[in-house]
């Protein structure tokens, strides 16, 4: 880490980990009011059953975007 | 002094004698920091937006009695404001908002500097463009209202601080975190640059200008992107110390660099009795 140049050139490193409750909640008014959408094509949706393949996938780099497992409950 | 070491750095030399371009204006300093930001401060090559509204009590006290300003009574800033005689102000707010052009109130200034009648080294620079008319009351009461203020939802850009002047670069551009804040960065239009090994991989809806991670002259590239700007604002979700080396050196100064996650960092050793 070069120490030095992050003095020099005012450079800030931060880590994140964790978000505050305002921040969720305006991801969520993001998503529910002004109608924020990831772009079409972006999110892919698997079977449950799919999940060991999927996971091959995303480890060896071939997926893009979300993969979303669809789980269908007993009775619905 | 121009260059970072031991105290053998220091040099005196002689300046030419700095002569302001259209639109500046020139004043004494009897004094400066010894340290090189401050010392790029005063070198009149480059206004910061910091330095107009560093205004101190005793400033603001002495151009009130002379005549020459007054305090501004506005409710943007009661406390950091000097108003020249022709009822321009600035402040360190304000002028970012009117050099970003968001500012609806923004306009040319009528006066410089000189208006101020203070040749203090704070105001040593003040550029026409980036001094705005005072609102009135009614004024400011419709520009905080109409104006909600900046939410970042994400944790991410919060950290960031992302707006429209950023230059975003995120690493690991493919990937399912990384496609939402870049999704997000675009809201707040910002330019959004995506490193990935797989260029052709990312989608078109993100409006991303895809880089290959494994390029070997990356920050050249970069630094092209950006016009030569640099990067401002990285969001790292891979923490690749190798890919880290390699964008580091395009970074602008300034810049906020935000580690989100560490899937490209070595592991960590397992510790002991761990299954």
């Amino acid at each position: 880490m070069p120490a030095d140049t992050l003095y020099l050139r005012s450079i800030a490193l931060l880590g994140v980990r964790t978000a505050s409750t305002r921040v969720v909640q305006d991801f969520w008014n993001l998503v529910g009011q002004n109608n924020f959408r990831l772009p079409h094509g972006l999110v892919h949706e698997e079977t449950l059953e799919s999940a060991a393949h999927v996971h091959a996938d995303m480890t060896a780099g071939r997926t893009a975007g979300h993969v979303v497992l669809r789980v269908r409950e007993v009775g619905r | 002094m121009r260059a970072f070491g031991e105290p053998d750095v220091l040099r005196v030399e002689k300046v030419p004698r700095p002569s302001p371009r259209p639109g500046e204006a020139t004043s004494a300093s009897r004094g400066s920091g010894g340290i090189p930001h401050q010392g790029h401060r005063h070198s009149h090559r480059r206004p910061s937006v910091l330095q107009k509204d560093r205004v101190s009590p005793r400033t603001r006290r002495r151009l009130h009695r002379s005549g020459r300003g007054r305090r501004c009574r506005c409710r943007s800033s009661t406390r950091r404001t000097v108003v020249s005689p022709c009822g321009v102000h600035a402040t360190a707010g304000n002028v970012r908002r009117a050099a970003q052009g968001v500012s609806t109130n923004a306009r040319t200034s009528r006066c410089s500097a000189s208006s101020f009648g203070a040749p203090t080294p704070n105001l040593s620079v003040l550029l026409p463009t980036t001094s705005i008319r005072c609102p009135t009351k009614s004024t400011w009461r419709k520009l905080r209202h109409s104006r909600p203020p900046v939410r970042w939802p994400l944790a991410q850009l919060y950290a960031a601080v992302v707006d429209q002047d950023s230059t975003v670069l995120i690493t690991g551009i493919t990937g399912a975190l990384a496609t939402t804040v870049a999704a997000l960065a675009s809201t707040f239009d910002a330019r959004v640059i995506g490193l990935t090994r797989r260029p052709q991989a990312v989608h078109a809806g993100l409006n991303v200008t895809a880089l290959d991670t494994a390029r070997d002259d990356l920050a050249q590239a970069l630094i092209e992107t950006t016009n030569g700007k640099g990067v401002t604002i990285v969001i790292d979700n891979v923490a690749d110390p190798a890919t880290f080396d390699r964008y580091f050196p395009a970074l602008a100064r300034g810049a906020r660099v935000v580690i989100s996650g560490a899937i490209g960092s070595p592991q960590p050793p397992r510790p002991a009795g761990a299954g």
